[in-house]
């Protein structure tokens, strides 16, 4: 960055919340990991940032030594709720997750295409007339959100209401409005817990999640609820994320733009690159479990660890070059969705709608152009996302007629 | 006759964590257990995919849990028209 702006953090004290980080947060970790592939920062009481691949890869496979249980995250918030297969090690964690796996599966994803290409030509279909849009807000959010609210068996036509409730509670974590979405949020999803077990259980994760049995067990009240919750974090906050910042990055490069016009078969490999290169989960919360010396550092039983994905995915000795875009980047081994037991549940289906909506915005609006200022989320912590990308193109038909 | 450039293919099932990157890159050689949430090595379609595609598909397994073999077997009947 060439910008004059002063620089309003310490590298000691580094908060991953605050303001600073979204817009500085690739800086940070480079002058960060130029000291130490392990930093430590001195705030929420400290912790440690792991910044290179290959501290990040290792801790990942450990899950005896870093410990994905409940308070995790950093501050780790009071009594948090245990978010399940997410807050727990294996091997219980292989159980909660077997729940749900065969929803998730590489085929499964495939077979939803038409799908999802069906939902992004309707929600084109209602901006491209007027050659600008908020491409995230009237594109990239609602496909996600859309699709895991069909999954779940809840009523898709409120995306909106989910999004703005999920949103709030994400990214204005403390504001007396994010207790209220929560409070919506929790009422609604045990409305339809409630459903199914006085009507029957139907054809829905939803209903899955509430036959799943670990140990032989079926699930307490609040994991039907923490499961069914992640699954709407998940679905709704990190696919637009890609999606917008990727938009960002081909607005930014014409010649990567022409290249896909040009060249559609090279998206899968371009997917696995703006994973590398706009990785939205930025960071996974850790606790380490016993006092111990990784990677010649000694931890203690209880240390806090952020193990930054974004970082290890700009790791210059695994990946040179690493700030530049580049669709031949071979091999591209990047950890977007974290590796070993705790890989991204929804990873085969994000790939899938990022690729279809990249394709439809690229033969639909292949002009588009950012017409203001992208507006990130306030906080980038956990999720770096666009929340707002106003953008103009060349106005186009509509794919169907308007049914209203 | 040697089949060269023939490969057997293995994967590490303690290490594959079911990225399916492999199935992109080599549909034929490569099927997935949905249920287990874990690629798997298809022997027959393994004779069909390009080398290349075999290599380059363990290069990218995030998990590095592709391994690969030269298969230098004799064959028992030489091909050829009948």
């Amino acid at each position: 960055m060439t910008t004059a702006r002063s620089r309003d953090y310490t590298l000691s004290a580094i908060d991953h919340h605050a303001d600073y980080f979204v817009e500085h947060n690739y800086e940070i970790y480079e002058e960060l990991r130029a000291q130490c592939p392990i930093a430590h920062s001195t705030e929420y009481g400290g912790f440690y940032f792991f910044l290179d691949y290959d501290t990040v890869y290792d801790a990942d496979h450990d899950p005896e030594t870093f410990s994905n249980a409940p308070g995790r995250n950093t501050p780790p918030g009071e009594s948090p709720p245990q978010f399940v297969p997410l807050d727990t090690d294996p091997p219980i964690h292989t159980q909660y997750r077997r729940i749900g796996v065969p929803y998730f599966s590489p085929k499964q994803a495939k077979k939803d295409e038409p799908y999802f290409r069906r939902i992004a030509t309707e929600l084109i279909d209602e901006f491209i007339e007027d050659g600008e849009a908020d491409i995230v807000g009237q594109l990239t959010t609602p496909l996600p959100a859309i699709w895991i609210l069909k999954m779940l068996g809840f009523d898709e036509t409120r995306w909106r209401e989910w999004v703005h409730w999920m949103h709030t509670m994400i990214h204005d974590r403390n504001s007396a409005e994010a207790k209220a979405a929560q409070g919506n949020l929790v009422g609604t999803v045990f409305e339809e817990i409630n459903k199914r077990r006085t009507e029957g259980f139907r054809d829905d994760l939803l209903s899955v999640i509430m036959q799943g049995e670990v140990d032989g067990e079926p699930l307490p009240e609040h994991l039907i609820f923490t499961y069914a919750h992640l699954m709407l974090i998940g679905g709704m906050d990190t696919t637009s994320g890609l999606t917008g910042n990727a938009l960002v990055s081909l607005d930014r490069h014409p010649d990567l733009r022409e290249r896909l016009i040009r060249e559609p078969s090279m998206l899968p490999k371009a997917t696995e690159e703006f994973l590398r290169h706009d990785t939205p989960a930025q960071t996974q919360g850790r606790t380490v479990t016993k006092d111990c010396v990784y990677k010649g550092q000694q931890f203690n039983a209880g240390d806090k660890i952020l193990l930054v994905h974004a970082a290890a995915n700009r790791d210059p000795r695994v990946f040179p070059n690493p700030d530049e875009i580049d669709f031949d980047r071979k091999p591209n081994r990047q950890i977007a969705f974290g590796v070993g037991p705790h890989r991204c549940l929804g990873a085969n289906h994000a790939k899938v709608m990022f690729e279809v909506m990249i394709s439809e915005i690229l033969k639909r609006l292949p002009d588009f152009r950012i017409s203001g200022t992208p507006e990130y989320f306030g906080d980038g912590g956990d999720v770096w996302a666009v929340r707002r990308l106003p953008i103009r193109f060349t106005p186009g038909p509509r794919s169907q007629p308007n049914s209203q | 006759m040697t089949r060269e450039g023939y490969m057997k293919v293995q994967i590490d099932q303690q290490r594959c964590r079911g990225h399916a990157r492999c199935l992109d890159i080599a549909p034929d050689a490569f099927d997935f257990i949905d249920e287990e949430d874990r690629a798997i090595v298809v022997d027959d379609g393994v004779r069909r995919t390009d080398v290349a595609a075999l290599i380059e598909a363990q290069e990218e397994c995030p998990e590095q849990a592709i391994q690969l073999e030269a298969d230098n077997v004799t064959d028992p009947e030489p091909e050829g028209p009948k």
